[in-house]
């Protein structure tokens, strides 16, 4: 794999939060080189006149069966004590007090 | 002339005022143990959805009324992603693609240096809304940093301005404009202190007349006016001076440190810009309706901005009454209540300005928590106007309506504050006084003026201080 | 298929009913609750070495709770003094004033969370997570009455195509243990296969309710996107991500789509459906309908494929099955065309490319601050993130998050992700214009039957063997995999039907349809 390649691919390792080991590093970028190629073949498909965006959403686009006719349901501005605040806490891998706990950023 | 410009733009990042949080049910007050108030959603559980608050975006489409922006009728929500301790899912839901309010504007008042006061438009480039993370408290003793929770999700808006700011006045102007406006419409309290109202500062210089932008450096932290003011005032020197010098500018974000007064770059993380921006999977597109734009724009009060003008143009008000008038949600609508009910807005201003306030700062009453209606405070001044009672009574009938919500004509049944003013009533006991004061009344018409006053003393005593003095000394004058 | 409930005198008997007629027959009174539990414990007991289609399950608190359950049924009839009077032949559950599958024993997927059950969605990263809440859909099946025995194996996070990147080992095909159940729901699948329960959920982001179910012999529902609520589903892909059942026969699947579905305050992406009518499902003609069968999906593309890898891909088994399918149809008065759906030549790397993106985001939570896993090595916060993740996640896992975050940096951003947020509309588009000319649309579940194990090797391999199943996906329009035959080897063929949005009703009746007609060889073994 040429330096530019593993180059970028290591910048997206460092922006998945993952540190890879050399054997990982080996196996994987491998994978994406050939991955990446055939992702991109998309790019020759012809998606003019395509507005991106509410595609994500078919439930929307299919809600003609909907009684309540499609409107956007939203939540009222009550407030509700969730219960689980303890239980939450209590799975934490370390806590303080009431507080949840990481080691300190390196400044 | 100075030598340099600076040139700032704002983003400025408000605390909305629900009950619950932006995107689960969560109470958003203040206060209790540290992660009292979290649920699996805003502490970013596996298998947790977010659930829009509507009125959040209610406010956001009213806020965005309120600086003049086009409300984007289809509004998308999307991730930023980075990771942070504070941030539960390792992305923040905020707006980039279609923010709910574009291309608006303030108005700010400035004075130029000739001293007159001029208007300057600051555009609004942006209006998103977005969830708060979390509070990081660092362990100075230990190895530890401890993260509380309970304020992730609270619902923020962020209103991003052009960088049409030239002077730190400017600014200021503008964040005082913008805070009575959020805190009149009622969608924040904006209290700076409390992080409520935050206002980030993008700055760069350039020299004067010179047309292209500096590098900009973006700075956080401030947590006042005063030190927004200041930092600007210390960055722009900071600037000119490398820029003077031949160096350049790094385009870096720098935490302002209130004690040292100055500010200090943040560490620069090579990817720091990388947010890997997409649409939001877990929230439907905001389909805003023309209706619900409307409906909205019904329920915002007049903009303090524009109440000020009408009262200094239409009620005839000085431009110091207006300001102090609008300030407030709650006086401006009694001021006008008040003025509604006694016709005179002046008298209803000099009241308000001057005896209202007194007891708001020596009961440490908050005006929203005013208790007096207008109603009431319009009927006292008719009563003083028209001679019913004296001044003085009146602001004891003020006090009584302050304190107790009391109707004045009531309180002054019961308190016995009505003035005498029938004409004959008053002629006998001015007639009694002369008759008892025969040397005096004989002094006045002698030449000695000041008896008069005396005489009018007597005449006020019997009748225990209750005479409409103008009629007093009318009748007086006459009997003499 | 008979539409009788069998004898059930015999204990051998008892678990070859389905689900709804296993509820039927408790409510009856024909069989206990307590009974069927019994026997499918049985069945774990004898068979779960070899398939291990659970990671979890707790056989005291089910028969408790299959107790409770007779005890129902019995205080129920004792109080209307009789029967609940249901004359139905098709084991319909009908308004009897018991919830519908009242003692019914039920597997779950182990990325659906069960309060106070350890949920670990297959990773290492979620091993000892215990989740404070339950899913929506899960609390939808315990109010009908069902008791969920277990948590079934799968691909971690949802992610791979045989349940062999389990963190926990994989899952055995119950007709042949050297094969792989499929992926990612391969443990929903194996347990029903194997009569290690009546039914399952599972889930479905680019085919993992309807893989496993064809390779097993089964039924797997993938409902319109929206329909059942995501809340308390793991996060993989959110924009295709659907729960729905694997079950013993399309009424089952019916009846288990009408409980979980609705729409959920907690979930605004979801919306209400329409109910299935059994009955009309009982009595759905082909004769007159419409029926499409996609070139691209039928391996009949001849041009060197967008992909180069598709020409061996279709085993001949499936593509014989898919044209046996074809003139049952016919000769039963339906219409079957072929039609070039030419953008589902790009669907498989449009599916990989947005899912990826997704997954990316919705696997940043675990970071081992809040819950899961935490690397204890990690010395500072930046370590605590990488060192975390890193152990926490397995290969494919990372492969996925490597792919989202390259899609989404921004110098990718337009040029892929934009590009395929646009090319999934060309998709949806090609499936609005073939359903405003057919009903249904008719291909192979997947180009081929269960692999052995250790088979998949090559990631992009497995990734295009998803074609078939993430057209729907994109679209996000139900599709239901349904038996039909076995291969030469004698493993099951499943075939896949498309239907429009909120049409689950047609796709369930023409199941029911081939099903009848006892061209499907029966797969669970009881």
């Amino acid at each position: 794999m040429d330096h530019s390649t593993e180059k970028a691919l290591e910048r997206v390792a460092r922006l998945s939060g993952l540190s890879l080991s050399e054997g990982e590093k080996e196996v994987l970028f491998s994978d994406l080189s050939h991955i990446i190629p055939y992702m991109e073949q998309i790019t020759k498909l012809d998606t003019e006149d395509r507005t991106s965006g509410s595609s994500a959403r078919p439930a929307e686009a299919g809600k003609t069966e909907d009684p309540e006719g499609g409107e956007m349901l939203l939540r009222e501005d009550e407030e509700e004590d969730s219960g689980l605040s303890s239980a939450i806490l209590s799975s934490a891998p370390e806590v303080s007090g009431n507080m949840f706990c990481v080691p300190k950023a390196v400044e | 002339m100075s030598e340099f410009e600076m040139v700032v733009g704002l983003e400025v990042h408000v605390e909305l005022k629900t009950r619950s949080k932006i995107f689960c049910s969560c109470p958003t007050r203040f206060g209790g143990d540290p992660n009292a108030h979290i649920c699996e959603v805003c502490a970013g559980l596996p298998g947790a959805l977010p659930r829009l608050n509507k009125k959040v975006l209610d406010y956001a489409i009213m806020t965005s009324l309120s600086l003049h922006c086009e409300v984007t009728k289809e509004s998308r929500f999307d991730r930023k992603n980075y990771f942070y301790p504070d941030l539960p899912k390792g992305y923040q839901i905020s707006q980039l693609y279609a923010p709910i309010g574009r291309n608006g504007y303030m108005d700010i008042d400035i004075s130029d240096p000739a001293g007159s006061s001029a208007v300057k438009r600051i555009r609004i480039h942006e209006l998103h809304m977005e969830d708060d993370a979390g509070k990081l408290i660092h362990d100075e003793t230990g190895n530890r940093t401890m993260i509380d929770f309970s304020r992730c999700g609270v619902p923020l808006l962020e209103i991003v301005t052009e960088p049409d700011f030239r002077s730190p006045e400017e600014v200021v102007s503008f964040l005082t404009e913008l805070r009575t406006m959020l805190k009149f419409i009622g969608v924040s309290d904006c209290k700076m202190q409390e992080g409520s109202l935050r206002a980030d500062v993008n700055l760069s210089v350039r020299a004067a007349g010179d047309p292209v932008l500096g590098t900009r450096t973006e700075m956080k932290n401030l947590s006042s006016f005063r030190a927004v003011s200041k930092a600007i005032g210390y960055e722009s020197a900071r600037q000119w001076e490398i820029v003077r010098n031949g160096g350049t500018i790094d385009r870096e974000t720098r935490r302002w440190d209130e004690e040292k007064e100055a500010s200090f770059a943040m560490r620069k993380k090579e990817d720091a810009a990388e947010y890997k921006y997409f649409p939001e999977p877990d929230l439907p597109v905001l389909r805003i309706t023309g209706e619900k734009i409307d409906e909205l724009r019904c329920v915002l009060p007049e903009l303090p901005q524009d109440r000020r003008k009408r009262y200094i143009e239409e009620l005839h008000l000085p431009e110091y009454d207006a300001g102090i008038l609008t300030a407030n949600k709650e006086i401006t609508v009694l001021f006008e209540r008040t003025a509604e009910i006694c016709g005179d807005p002046k008298e209803a201003s000099n009241w308000i300005m001057v005896d209202l306030m007194k007891l708001l700062n020596d009961t440490g009453t908050l005006p929203e928590d005013l208790k007096i209606r207008g109603s009431s405070l319009g009927e006292i001044i008719v009563l003083v106007k028209d001679g019913k009672v004296s001044r003085a009574s009146g602001k004891e009938l003020l006090k009584a309506a302050f304190m107790e919500d009391a109707i004045p004509s009531e309180y002054a049944d019961q308190h016995d504050l009505w003035l005498i003013s029938d004409e004959k009533l008053l002629e006998e006991i001015v007639e009694k006084v002369l008759e008892n004061n025969e040397k005096a009344r004989n002094e006045y018409l002698a030449g000695k003026t000041k008896n008069f006053q005396f005489l009018l003393g007597q005449a006020m005593r019997e009748t225990k201080g209750k005479a409409d003095p103008g009629l007093l000394r009318k009748i007086l004058e006459e009997k003499m | 298929m008979t539409s009788k409930l069998p004898d059930i005198s015999n204990s051998e008997t008892i678990l070859s009913m389905n689900a709804v007629e296993t509820a039927r027959a408790i409510r009856e009174q024909k069989v206990t609750s307590e009974e069927v539990v019994r026997r499918i414990f049985e069945n774990i007991d004898e068979r779960e070495s070899i398939i291990h289609a659970y990671v979890s399950f707790w056989k005291e608190e089910a028969l408790e709770k299959a107790r409770e359950c007779d005890k129902k049924v019995r205080e129920y009839l004792e109080r209307i003094g009789g029967q609940t009077g249901e004359t139905s032949d098709v084991g319909m559950p009908e308004n009897t004033g018991l919830p519908p599958l009242l003692g019914v024993p039920v597997a779950v997927k182990d990325n659906l969370l069960f309060s106070g059950k350890r949920t670990a969605c297959g990773s290492k990263m979620l091993e000892n997570y215990v989740p404070p809440y339950t899913a929506t859909c899960v609390e939808k099946l315990e109010e009908a009455g069902a008791i969920i025995i277990g948590k079934t194996n799968m691909d971690e996070f949802g992610m791979g195509v045989s349940t062999e990147n389990s963190y926990f080992g994989a899952t055995s095909h119950p007709l042949d243990p050297d094969c792989v159940p499929g992926g990612s729901s391969g443990g929903s699948a194996a347990a029903v296969a194997a009569g290690e329960a009546l039914a399952a959920l599972g889930t479905d982001t680019g085919g993992s309710i309807r893989q496993p179910a064809a390779f097993c012999g089964l039924v797997g529902l993938r409902p319109t996107y929206g329909s059942v609520s995501r809340h308390g589903l793991v996060a993989f892909s959110s924009s295709m991500d659907t729960a729905g059942p694997i079950t013993r026969g399309s009424v089952d699947a019916a009846v288990l789509f009408n409980i979980v579905k609705g729409r959920d305050p907690k979930d605004q992406t979801s919306a209400s459906s329409p109910d299935i009518d059994i009955s009309a499902m009982e009595s759905y003609s082909v004769r007159g309908k419409r029926i499409a069968i996609p070139k691209q999906l039928s391996g009949v593309s001849d041009d060197a494929s967008a992909d180069g890898k598709k020409g061996p891909l279709f085993s001949h088994d499936v593509l014989n099955a898919v044209q046996t399918a074809r003139a049952i149809l016919e000769e039963n008065g339906a219409v079957v065309e072929e039609i070039d759906m030419p953008v589902l030549e790009y669907a498989v790397p449009i599916y990989y490319i947005l899912s990826s993106a997704e997954a990316s985001s919705n696997l940043s939570r675990y970071d081992g601050i809040r819950y899961g896993y935490r690397d204890p090595e990690a010395k500072d916060l930046s370590e605590l993130y990488t060192r975390t993740r890193s152990s926490g996640f397995g290969l494919e896992v990372k492969r996925r998050i490597l792919l989202g975050n390259y899609v989404l940096s921004s110098e990718h951003f337009e040029d892929i992700y934009r590009k395929a947020e646009k090319a999934r509309n060309l998709v949806k588009t090609a499936f609005d214009d073939a359903f405003s000319k057919y009903d249904l649309l008719l291909s192979p579940a997947s180009p081929m039957t269960a692999p052995k194990k250790g088979e998949n090797t090559d990631p992009l391999a497995a990734y295009c063997s998803d074609l078939c199943t993430v057209p729907s996906s994109l679209a996000g329009i139900p599709s239901i995999s349904f038996p039909f035959g076995k291969s030469s080897e004698g493993l099951p063929i499943g075939l896949q039907l498309m239907g429009r949005r909120s049409g689950e009703q047609e796709i369930l009746g023409a199941a029911r349809f081939f099903e009848k007609l006892g061209k499907i060889a029966e797969e669970a073994e009881s």
